[in-house]
Parts: C-alpha cells; sequence; structure tokens
C-alpha cells in the first residue's frame, strides 16, 4: 500500500546551507497494519509523510501509494489517502458540515451530502454541525479535520501527530477510529513522538533521527535489538547509542 | 467545472461571513449613494433655514408700490405658496413652492397687496443645472470604481495570504481535484464580490436618483435608466481593481503586514479614478489613454448623454488588457504556493 525507497529530500537553512531533511528513507506499510514513524522533533517525520501525500516533491528516491507513484500519478495518490497533520487548518468561517462536503466534492464523491451527515455522526460532531470551525473548541476542530481526511473513504491513512494539542478523551476516539480502520484492512501511516500511542497503535514501528531510518521492525523486535524494555528506552537507546 | 463551482462556492461563503469584506463589499455600497443623499437633504434644508432668516421679510403697503413702478418683481420657487411678499433690497419678490397655479395665487396676493394690478414676471432663478449634473455624472463613476477598489482589498488579501497563513490550502491540496480548480476559483470569488460591490454601488445610486426624481422637485437631470449604460464600464473597472488587489496581495507574507500594504496599494486605482474629476480631463489624449481614468471619463460622457467615439474601445481594450495581465499574475503568484 505504501513504499518509499530511498526518499531524500533537502532545504536550504537561513543561511543559504542545503540541510537534508529525508536522506534516503525506505518504509513499507500494508493493508490492515499500522506502522508508526517514530522520531524526534525535526527527524523527517513530517517531510517524509508531506512527501507521500504528494505536498512536496522528493529530491530524489521514489515512493508508491496504493499503487501509484507519488510523482507520475500524483492525482491518485491524493485520491487514495487521507492526510492529516496537526499544521492542517479548517475554513474557520465555514462549518463543519460544509467543510465535509466541500471536500467530498472535491475528492470526487458522488454522494458529498450523504458522506458529510454520515461522518457528522460518525465522529459525534452533528450538535456543532452548522457552527462555523472558527468557533469550534480544538478537539472539535480535531474531531472535524479527522473526518474531513476520511470523507472520501480513502485505503490509505496517513496521520501526522493527529493527537498534539487534544484531551484523553478525544484522543481515546481517535485511536479507536484507527484501530477501526486497522480492522477494515486500511493501512495507516501515523507518525508520533508519544512512546505510549506507537506501543497502543502500532503493529510495526520506523524510527527516525536526522532524516535516516535507524530501525524498524515490530514492538518486540526493537526490544531484541536493543536490549529493552519499554519503546521510550528502545528510542532512545537507538537514537543516543547503546551506551544511553 | 463542477470542481471550480464547488470551490466557487466555498470561497464565496468563507469570504462574504468575514465582517471586513461585508462592510467594503455590500454595506458601505448600499447606504452611501442614499447617506449622502440624506446628508444632502439635511445640508439643504439647514441652509435654506439659515438663508430664510437671513432674509428680510417686510410688507408691501400701496404707497411703496407707487414708488417702485418699474422694479422687478419676482416668483422664487422654493417658498411656501401662501408666504410672504419678501423685499431683498432690489426687487420686490414672491416666494412660493410649486409650479405656476401657486405662482398666480402669489402673484394675485401681491396684486392685492399693492392695491393696483402689477406687472409680475416669473424667473428661475435656481442655480445652473448644467453644473450639477456635470459634477454628479463625474462623481458617480469615480466612486463606483473607487469603492470597488475598497471592496477587492479583503478578498485578494483572503485568497492570496490568509488560506496560507491558515495552513488550509493543506486542507484542499491533499484532495485529487487539479490546482488550477483552486486558482481559478479563488480569482473568480475576489472579482465576484468586487462586481457584487460595485453592482450594489449602482443600485444605491438608482435609487437615490429614483428618489430624487419622485419624491422631491430636485432632480438632477440624470435619468436613472441612463445608469444601465455604465455597465459594461463599470464591471470593467471593478474587474481591474480586484486583478488589481491580487497583483499588490501577492508578494504579502501576512495578513496583518497585507491590510497596511493594501491599503496603500488601493491608492492607485483610487487615484485613477479621481483624476478623471480634475480640471481640464477630457476624453482625449493623454486622459483618455490612462486606464482607469478614461474609463471614469467614458462613464461620466455615458451618464451626460454623450457619444464617446472611438475613446469607448480605447478604454474598454486598456481595461481588458489589465484585467488579463494583472489576473494573470496573481494566478501565477498563487499556482506557485500550490505544490
Amino acid at each position: 500500500m505504501i513504499r518509499a525507497e530511498a526518499l531524500q529530500k533537502r532545504f536550504v537553512d537561513p543561511e543559504g546551507r542545503p540541510v537534508a531533511a529525508v536522506d534516503g528513507v525506505s518504509l513499507e506499510a500494508h493493508p490492515g497494519e499500522i506502522v508508526g514513524l517514530l522520531g524526534p522533533n525535526g527527524a523527517g517525520k513530517s517531510t517524509t509523510m508531506r512527501m507521500l501525500a504528494t505536498l512536496l516533491t522528493p529530491d530524489g528516491g521514489t515512493a508508491s501509494v496504493a499503487g501509484h507513484d507519488v510523482l507520475e500519478a500524483p492525482a491518485e495518490v491524493r485520491r487514495s489517502i487521507g492526510y492529516l497533520s496537526t499544521s492542517t487548518g479548517l475554513f474557520g468561517r465555514l462549518t463543519p458540515r460544509e467543510v465535509l462536503t466541500y471536500v467530498a466534492r472535491l475528492q470526487g464523491c458522488i454522494d458529498a451530502e450523504a458522506r458529510a451527515e454520515a461522518l457528522l455522526d460518525r465522529f459525534d460532531i452533528r450538535r456543532f454541525a452548522t457552527v462555523q470551525c472558527d468557533r469550534l473548541s480544538t478537539g472539535m476542530k480535531q474531531k472535524v479535520s479527522i473526518a474531513r481526511a476520511v470523507v472520501h473513504d480513502p485505503p490509505v491513512l496517513i496521520f501526522d501527530e493527529p493527537t498534539a494539542g487534544l484531551d484523553v478523551l478525544v484522543a481515546q476516539e481517535l485511536f479507536e477510529f484507527l484501530e477501526d480502520a486497522r480492522r477494515q484492512g486500511r493501512c495507516v501511516l501515523y507518525s508520533t513522538h508519544i512512546m505510549g500511542e506507537a506501543e497502543r497503535l502500532c503493529d510495526r514501528l520506523v524510527v527516525i533521527h536526522a532524516g535516516r531510518v535507524l530501525a524498524r521492525g515490530t514492538l518486540a523486535e526493537l526490544r531484541a535489538q536493543t536490549g529493552r524494555e519499554r519503546l521510550e528506552e528502545v528510542f532512545v537507546t537507538l537514537v543516543r547509542g547503546p551506551a544511553s | 467545472m463542477r470542481l471550480w463551482w464547488a470551490v466557487l462556492e466555498a470561497e464565496l461563503r468563507q469570504q462574504l461571513r468575514d465582517g471586513n469584506t461585508l462592510l467594503f463589499s455590500v454595506l458601505v455600497p448600499c447606504f452611501l449613494f442614499p447617506g449622502l443623499l440624506w446628508g444632502y437633504s439635511q445640508a439643504a434644508a439647514l441652509a435654506e433655514g439659515w438663508a430664510e432668516s437671513a432674509r428680510p421679510t417686510v410688507a408691501v403697503p400701496a404707497d411703496l408700490a407707487a414708488e417702485l413702478p418699474d422694479t422687478l418683481v419676482r416668483v422664487e420657487p422654493g417658498a411656501p405658496a401662501d408666504a410672504e411678499v419678501v423685499h431683498d433690497g432690489a426687487a420686490l419678490v414672491v416666494r412660493y413652492a410649486g409650479g405656476d397655479p401657486l405662482a398666480d395665487l402669489a402673484a394675485d396676493r401681491l396684486m392685492d397687496a399693492l392695491d393696483h394690478p402689477w406687472p409680475v414676471e416669473s424667473v428661475d432663478i435656481a442655480p445652473p443645472k448644467e453644473a450639477l449634473v456635470g459634477a454628479v455624472a463625474g462623481a458617480i463613476p469615480m466612486l463606483l470604481v473607487v469603492l470597488s477598489a475598497m471592496a477587492s482589498q479583503y478578498p485578494a488579501l483572503e485568497a492570496m495570504v490568509a488560506d496560507r497563513e491558515r495552513n488550509v490550502v493543506e486542507t484542499v491540496l491533499v484532495t485529487a481535484a487539479p490546482r488550477s480548480v483552486f486558482v481559478l476559483g479563488k480569482l473568480a470569488s475576489v472579482a465576484i464580490i468586487t462586481l457584487m460591490s460595485m453592482g450594489a454601488t449602482l443600485v444605491g445610486t438608482v435609487v437615490t436618483l429614483l428618489h430624487l426624481a419622485l419624491m422631491s422637485e430636485r432632480t438632477l437631470g440624470l435619468p436613472p435608466a441612463r445608469l444601465v449604460l455604465l455597465v459594461p464600464f463599470a464591471a470593467l473597472a471593478a474587474l481591474a481593481a480586484a486583478a488589481f488587489s491580487l497583483v499588490a496581495a501577492a508578494p504579502v507574507r501576512s495578513f496583518k503586514q497585507g491590510q497596511n500594504t493594501m491599503s496603500l496599494a488601493t491608492l492607485v486605482p483610487m487615484s485613477l479614478a479621481m483624476a478623471a474629476l480634475a480640471p481640464g480631463a477630457s476624453l482625449a489624449a493623454p486622459w483618455g489613454l490612462v486606464p482607469i481614468t478614461n474609463a471614469v471619463l467614458c462613464m461620466r460622457e455615458l451618464l451626460l448623454d454623450k457619444p464617446l467615439g472611438v475613446w469607448g474601445w480605447v478604454a474598454a481594450g486598456e481595461l481588458v488588457a489589465l484585467v488579463l495581465v494583472a489576473g494573470g499574475i496573481a494566478a501565477r503568484s498563487l499556482s506557485r504556493r500550490m505544490p
């Protein structure tokens, strides 16, 4: 479902020097599994995800989503993914109902209104369906964002730190939604730096640091690789080295 | 087309729910002319009151009439019919408010007061209409363009900057819809709001002129129906103002910075529009070659029922070129922001 081979992306820092934000990242994610992308801030998680979502053009390497190459068939890729990040905003003066209908229409859904209505119930946002998004709480906005991301029923979900700023209850709802998605056979790429989330949700983990993949595998495999028990210790060991 | 319509609909909803856009695009244009009319009537009434109190009112005894056999007696419009005979130093004046029957009545009263027949001449001493009509015919098109430029400011900023600042642009960029649909939808929304504002100004103007024609004696000599002739030039000028605002908003990095930039940038189309009111400005070179200025001049000529000749085509051609060039620059700038 998601396949990235030696992805590369370079930016220019404020001093004009090229910086490799992503330096040869390869990963795979299959239907019916949640793959966690773990890494500290600035590790290259978001850049990798944005390249997979066709929001950034890779400088090197290849990537395909749902069988479509991100460079050759970006529209098909976008049709296949539900992308969500903490920085993704909502149209502040549109209501949740309007946002969902609008995005469903953009995604080519024939029954856009019906899809929007179904999601208002699925995410328990019907009570706020006619309130402008600017007036919603952070949690409610994030629910609308999640609904927006899946309005076209995509087979692949790319969620970039979706729980940032959420309270426990809304985060819990998100986890339940993702577990449902896995049961339905969707492929989920989920980035976080909260180890508890990764431990609970992810079937496999890809640890990324300074734009490079440090390790990949199931939690059990990473434990075995590092000799540590808790994921937090596993992560620190991988990032800082065994001496830590 | 369906996608484009979806983008346009969402953009218009988003924009028209903004207080600033609503104020400058709908409320100000709708109420400006009626407001000006109200202000004008209040000022006129006040001035009339002052003039009334300043003018000495005198009774006319028979012996005075006998002393002034050759003095012209004027019948002045604008005063109550049963009112007074006044003496303004040079002439005896019968002040009345209506048409000829009232003039006759006033003249009869004067004659009664003078005890013997007296020749009464009716003189229209109202200010020359032509000057007023000319000024109004210039002011209406100028205000149409100025208000259109003002109306396009916030929508242009919204379209070019606000979405990116609020990270909303990602929301639509991860959909399968082509980028060109968003660019065209955004540009069209700014154009539509600006045209809407121009339309509201025009409607306000027509209502004002109709009010003047129907409710009072103060007709301006501008048939409201003639305003319809302005629509093509007003629409092109409004689109040019919108395109200019979009170009001005293109390099802006934040909404806050944009508000200052836009206020300054809008002065350009406003100044060009106001230049048409400069003394000596006419539909000939060099004024006829200046875009927007020539559009205002064309509209003035149309209101005054004068032929445009080749200058109409020159103005229209320049405006179309301006819209296409500025719109193209804005579209390119927007496209660059959509990877």
